[in-house]
């Protein structure tokens, strides 16, 4: 039975069509996944749903009513709830107050009953079965937990339907299977799930109808079981993607990286490894194995308590960033937008911040010819669609970004290419050329360490990868023949260890 | 013919901008700013010619807007990385108090200019020593620019206060008066000193390497850190910057006073906030050019002087002050609007450009 | 376990009472005077405007501006308010005077708060820009000459005392103005910790873009919390006025960072979200002994912004540098080596 139902939905801005004539229907405890590349139109209609915008044409049926202009109010009476991908959390305030604040005042009340509050917030954590500290501030909780906060608060609300936006982005894979348990014993209780993303392996797992948008239109529907990756993939992006396999290059001679029994007090510990020229090399563990304090460590962003470095044969100490860079090493951050990129600059600023010395002229003064030749020929190279070098690094998509970031590091020509988590929040398209990228530069030479727990990422991309556990690396292999689902289940292996 | 269409829309975009640093907003930002001065001007010039349109009234012009130029660039520079500076004024005078005291005992011994360039060596040490002090406290203890800069605004008023006992110091060289009421010519010494500093301010910060660096922090410290700026060197840096400008302009000051006091220029701190403001200095950070402080001055001392030849009251000066930053808010409110519609228009045509 | 207790100990306001009480110890110990009735008394008339101020521009804070017009608004609204009263010759209820005030200043916060809301500006340039703008208007418009002789309402209550002790040497008493500071301290703590209100406060300063999607009234809540400040600085200036039984429409302004300071010291987050009414109390008690009994340690009056200053840093140091370490530590992964104890792992 529908429970929503979306009849010839159109819109537009400044003239721009962000979505043409979808139709959708949504059955009461259904899982659907909603898919599509960025700017693909999820977010536009998203808004539709919940009443934020109201579509040029086009109507919504809700529960067999039917709705020509649906307000935010009316969608949440009728049980439309929405996850945000940033959880819409409030930092400052405690897991009670978030999760059943709003559930008060959406009563009408305008006093405040503290002990209703805790109890109510109580109530929509044992629905879930999930144990919390009420009066814990939810700034001080896990990204896993305040997702959960957000699940809880949407409950509260009674809710029909429930759209999660890119719920996983930020999750490991552990918190992930957590994650879908809740989603699944959600559904068993009847409830709808608009499950959004454009992660695959996610929707494979999940869902049970998939709605693919592209370019505003609807594209294809149906059950998931009708579907496979290629198929998936081929609706996502229009065209055809064969999976590759990075061939191993040869590995003998000097590495270009040496790293020696490196670590840091309480973080990590013994690290050692080679990075030869031409190599991609992985380092793969889940979020909490100390994979990422290594790469900021590797970049000299944390000073290193044990351990040498060498580059070329050459030890090499690093105290801050500047002398990471001078060494030779560049870093693509994992979250480019608070630590990748400044967005309210030009593109043509962000290209060059990492390397401002190479474009003064000889009296040391910035010079905008040099500013603009760098930037542009970047542009050009990676393919970033923009009007002009002088526009914002905000007005660009996410995929675009992340090539500004890439650009930026390129620009300073390391010998060493540090890639955390690249391709994160990257539509298929794009992430397809940064793969292509990274292979091809090592191809010239450079040594690139990729750092994810995507792992047919690792899988194509790399020839080796380390597997990091509570600190430390515990195997190294080969890419050569490993299957993802034996990556898969050493990692697996991992969470249960973890557990014990 | 894509491609013609792509440059063509590139081309006319990079006119408008001068693609260096900023990108549309603050350009825009800039041509309103020059319209607003010439308007004030040419509106107090039809007001009263006779008296306006007179050498000795450019020249008084001249001889009054420097100090407060001065320390307004200095609270620019300190909003350009998303803080500010509420202690300019407390610098300004703790440095010519120290400076003026020096100047009394050297003079006797190494003469009237040796005892100013000596004062002024003192002012500008002293605007280099809490500049790092505010700096530090920044970027070393953590504390919001705005606490920091609002308690040391305390301590340097506080250690002026305390050393002079609250009284004017007087008895400076008659030397160290030329700086502020001196004439090269027909031009004031103040305008000669404000254009020399503004014009190393925009080398420093809009054409070399350490500008752009501030410029860039000022949006997003953390990915400044991630890029390989030096953050903490940079906002010390930046702070001593903003403290020497705070003690030039104290020099000015104290020049034109021929002495010294703790509570000089009282309305000064926040006059130089809203100039810097009104002169299109993002508050969030990380955009505001040293020209538009300039032209912003400027047309505060073209509307000041047409009030004063028109005996304007002082309350209507300040009301008219106010007036003029909160409609300079909503002017760059609308116009930032139109050029982020602008924007997105352009890259979504550019986007479907690319994918067709 | 975290009992009641530990919780106390670890929270701002503990470090903030600590400080006042060192300061007081230390007074004290210099000069036991410290220690009477009178002091206690003359600190409660002292604290009167300015506390009214700090609670007001707390509200501010907490939802994510800080406004530094109050002083300007305080200052316009008795000023008008004054001058109007003198000028018929007011014989009435002392009231209506303050209920004057009162309402010019909610008009002026309104004003205030609806730039700031609906414009998406930050309130410190905002308010800025109107302080400047309020102050000079009504001064200009009504002319600068103070009121010397308040009409004799005003008068009767600046001498109405709500307690009086007379002792050896001095008569001690504590104006019935105080009233007025308990009321808004009262108002400001049921708004914030008891109505949906004063929640959507602590939402809109913790994450604005949340509350909007969560459905608060963003701009609604933005625009009371200006008013609020115009109210309660409309009933500061007034109030001020009666206190020194004259009316100059230069008082008051410059004090502005200085209420700021008292509030910040006393925990409320500078960024928003953040701030307690206990803190606030505990900051104005901080800032007003400062700046009133600092003589009686034989601290020099000259030195006495010096020292504020320097309480000012010292205060905001300390947290500031806290929460740094805080920000910039990663959380462990390594476990402990066996000798150091395996049993004290679990509790991370």
């Amino acid at each position: 039975m529908a429970f929503i139902t979306l009849t010839g939905i159109s819109k537009s801005f400044a003239g721009v069509r962000a979505l043409q004539n979808v139709d959708m229907v949504i059955n009461k405890g259904e899982i659907r996944c909603l898919a599509g590349e960025n700017g693909g139109g999820k977010s536009t209609l998203i808004k539709v749903i919940s009443g934020f915008y109201t579509p040029d044409e086009g109507q919504i049926e809700i529960n067999g009513k039917l709705y020509k202009k649906l307000t935010p109010q009316q969608a949440i009476k009728e049980g439309i709830q929405i996850i945000y991908q940033d959880f819409s959390v409030f930092p400052n305030l405690t897991v009670a107050e978030n999760i059943a604040l709003n559930h008060e005042r959406l009563l009408g009340k305008w006093l405040v009953n503290w002990k209703s509050i805790r109890e109510n917030a109580q109530r929509a954590l044992d629905m879930i079965g999930v144990q919390m500290d009420l009066d814990a501030l939810v700034g001080s909780l896990s990204v896993a937990d305040k997702q959960l906060v957000a699940i809880c608060r949407a409950l509260l609300q009674d809710a029909k339907l429930l759209v999660m936006d890119e719920p996983t982005t930020a999750l490991t894979r552990k918190e992930v299977d957590a994650l879908f348990a809740v989603t699944r014993d959600l559904q068993a209780k009847g409830i709808s799930i608009l499950f959004v993303s454009h992660k695959l392996e996610e929707v494979f797992e999940i869902a049970e109808e998939l709605t693919i948008l592209r370019n505003g239109a609807k594209v294809i529907e149906g059950p998931m079981k009708e579907f496979d990756r290629a198929k998936f993939i081929y609706h996502m992006t229009g065209r055809t993607i064969e999976p590759t396999q990075f061939e191993s290059p040869v590995t003998s001679g000097e590495p270009l990286m040496k790293v020696e029994n490196i670590g840091i007090t309480d973080l990590f510990d013994d690290i050692s490894f080679e990075l030869y020229a031409g190599e991609v090399m992985a380092i793969t563990g889940l979020l909490g194995s100390g994979r990422s304090e290594l790469a900021r460590a590797l970049f000299g962003l944390d000073k290193l308590t044990s351990g040498r470095i060498f580059i070329e044969g050459k030890q090499i100490t690093l105290g801050n960033v500047k002398d990471a860079i001078e060494s030779g090493i560049a870093y693509v951050p994992e979250d480019r937008l608070t630590e990748g990129l400044f967005l309210p600059h030009s593109i043509d600023n962000n290209v060059i911040s990492a390397t401002i010395d190479g474009v003064l002229n000889k009296q040391r003064m910035l010079s905008a010819k040099k500013t603009k030749t760098l930037s542009s020929s970047w542009i050009e190279e990676l393919k970033i669609v923009t009007p002009s070098g002088n526009m914002p690094a905000q007005t660009l998509s996410g995929g675009n970004q992340q090539r500004v970031v890439l650009a930026k590091w390129l620009s300073s020509h390391p010998k060493i290419l540090i890639l955390n988590g690249p391709t994160v929040g990257v539509d298929i398209g794009s992430k397809t050329d940064i793969h292509s990228y990274t292979r091809e530069l090592a191809k010239k030479g450079m040594g690139v360490i990729i750092i994810s727990d995507d792992i047919p990422e690792v899988l194509e991309n790399c020839n080796r990868v380390l597997l990091m556990k509570k600190g430390q690396i515990i195997e190294k292999m080969s890419c050569e023949g490993l299957t993802e689902e034996a990556l898969s289940r050493k990692l697996t292996d991992v969470v249960e260890e973890v557990a014990r | 013919m894509q491609k013609d269409k792509l440059l063509g829309r590139d081309g006319k975009l990079a006119m408008m901008t001068d693609g260096k640093l900023n990108g549309l907003l603050a350009d825009s930002n800039l041509v309103r700013l020059a319209l607003i001065m010439v308007g004030a001007f040419t509106l107090m010039a039809v007001l009263n010619p006779q008296l306006y349109l007179t050498v000795r009234n450019f020249q008084s012009m001249a001889f009054q807007f420097p100090e407060i130029g001065l320390m307004s660039i200095a609270v620019m520079i300190a909003m350009l990385m998303g803080g500010i500076n509420l202690s300019v004024l407390g610098i300004a005078n703790l440095s010519t108090i120290i400076a003026a005291y020096v100047m009394i005992a050297t003079e006797p011994h190494i003469g009237g200019w040796g005892a100013t360039f000596l004062g002024i060596a003192t002012a500008l040490a002293i605007g280099v020593v809490c500049g790092a002090l505010n700096g530090a406290l920044i970027a070393w203890v953590g504390i919001p620019a705005i606490l920091a800069t609002l308690g040391t605004m305390e301590i340097f008023t506080g250690i002026a206060v305390y050393i002079t006992g609250g009284s004017a110091v007087f008895g400076l060289p008659a030397q160290f008066a030329y700086i502020g009421s001196g004439r090269i010519g027909p031009v004031p010494m103040p305008l000669i000193v404000f254009a020399g500093i503004v014009a190393l301010c925009i080398i420093v910060l809009q054409r070399k390497k350490f500008g752009l660096e501030v410029y860039l922090m000022g949006t997003n410290q953390k990915a400044a850190t991630f890029t390989g700026i030096l953050t903490e060197r940079v906002i010390i840096k930046a702070h001593i910057m903003s403290g020497v400008l705070a003690a030039m302009g104290g020099i000015i000051m104290s020049s034109r006073a021929v002495s010294a006091k703790a509570d000089y220029g009282s309305s000064y701190t926040i006059m130089a906030i809203l100039v810097a403001v009104l002169g299109g200095t993002n508050p969030f950070g990380g955009f505001g050019k040293v020209m538009g402080v300039v032209m912003s001055i400027m047309t505060i001392q073209f509307l000041a002087s047409g009030f004063n030849i028109l005996r304007v009251d002082a309350y209507f000066r300040t009301f008219i002050w106010g007036a003029l930053l909160v409609a300079m808010l909503l002017i760059n409110y609308y116009g930032n609007k139109i050029s982020e519609k602008k924007q997105i228009k352009a890259t979504r045509a550019a986007s479907s450009d690319a994918s067709a | 376990m975290k009992t009641a207790l530990t919780k106390a100990v670890r929270s701002n306001e503990f470090y903030v009472a600590l400080a006042v009480v060192i300061l007081c110890l230390i007074i004290g110990m210099r000069n036991p005077a410290f220690f009477t009735i009178h002091t206690a008394f003359n600190l409660t008339r002292a604290a009167v405007v300015p506390g009214i101020m700090v609670f007001a521009v707390m509200l501010g804070i907490i939802a994510g501006g800080i406004d530094v017009s109050f002083p300007a608004i305080a200052v316009s609204s008795m000023f008008l308010t004054s001058r109007f009263f003198e000028s018929i010759e007011f014989t009435g209820p002392v009231i209506l005077p303050i209920l004057m005030s009162i309402a010019i200043g909610t008009a002026l916060g309104l004003f205030n708060g609806v730039i700031i809301a609906f414009f998406k500006l930050p309130a410190f340039i905002v308010t800025l820009g109107t302080a400047h703008l309020f102050h000079g208007v009504f001064v200009w418009l009504i002319g600068a000459r103070p009121v010397h002789r308040l009409p004799p309402p005003m008068e009767d209550m600046s001498r109405a005392e709500l307690i009086r002790i007379t002792g050896e040497v001095h008569v001690s008493s504590v104006p019935v103005t105080v009233l007025f500071l308990l009321g808004i301290i009262a108002v400001v703590y049921f708004i914030l910790n008891y109505t949906m209100l004063g929640r959507g406060i602590y939402a809109i300063g913790g994450d604005r873009v949340s509350a909007e999607r969560a459905g608060f009234s963003v701009k609604g809540i933005t625009i009371f919390v200006y008013a609020f400040i115009g109210f309660a600085s409309g009933l500061a200036g007034i109030l001020h006025t009666i206190h020194s039984r004259l009316s100059i429409p230069t008082d008051l302004i410059g004090s502005e960072l200085l209420i700021i300071a008292a509030a910040v010291l006393g925990g409320t987050h500078i960024g928003g979200g953040r701030g307690t009414v206990l803190g606030s109390i505990l900051g104005l008690a901080l800032i007003t002994i400062a700046r009133n009994n600092l003589v009686m340690m034989g601290v020099p009056s000259t030195a006495q912004t010096l020292v504020v200053g320097v309480i000012i840093v010292i205060g905001t140091g300390i947290s500031a540098y806290q929460a740094m370490k805080k920000a910039n530590k990663l959380p462990r992964i390594l476990e402990k080596t066996a000798d150091a104890g395996g049993g004290t792992v679990a509790k991370g």
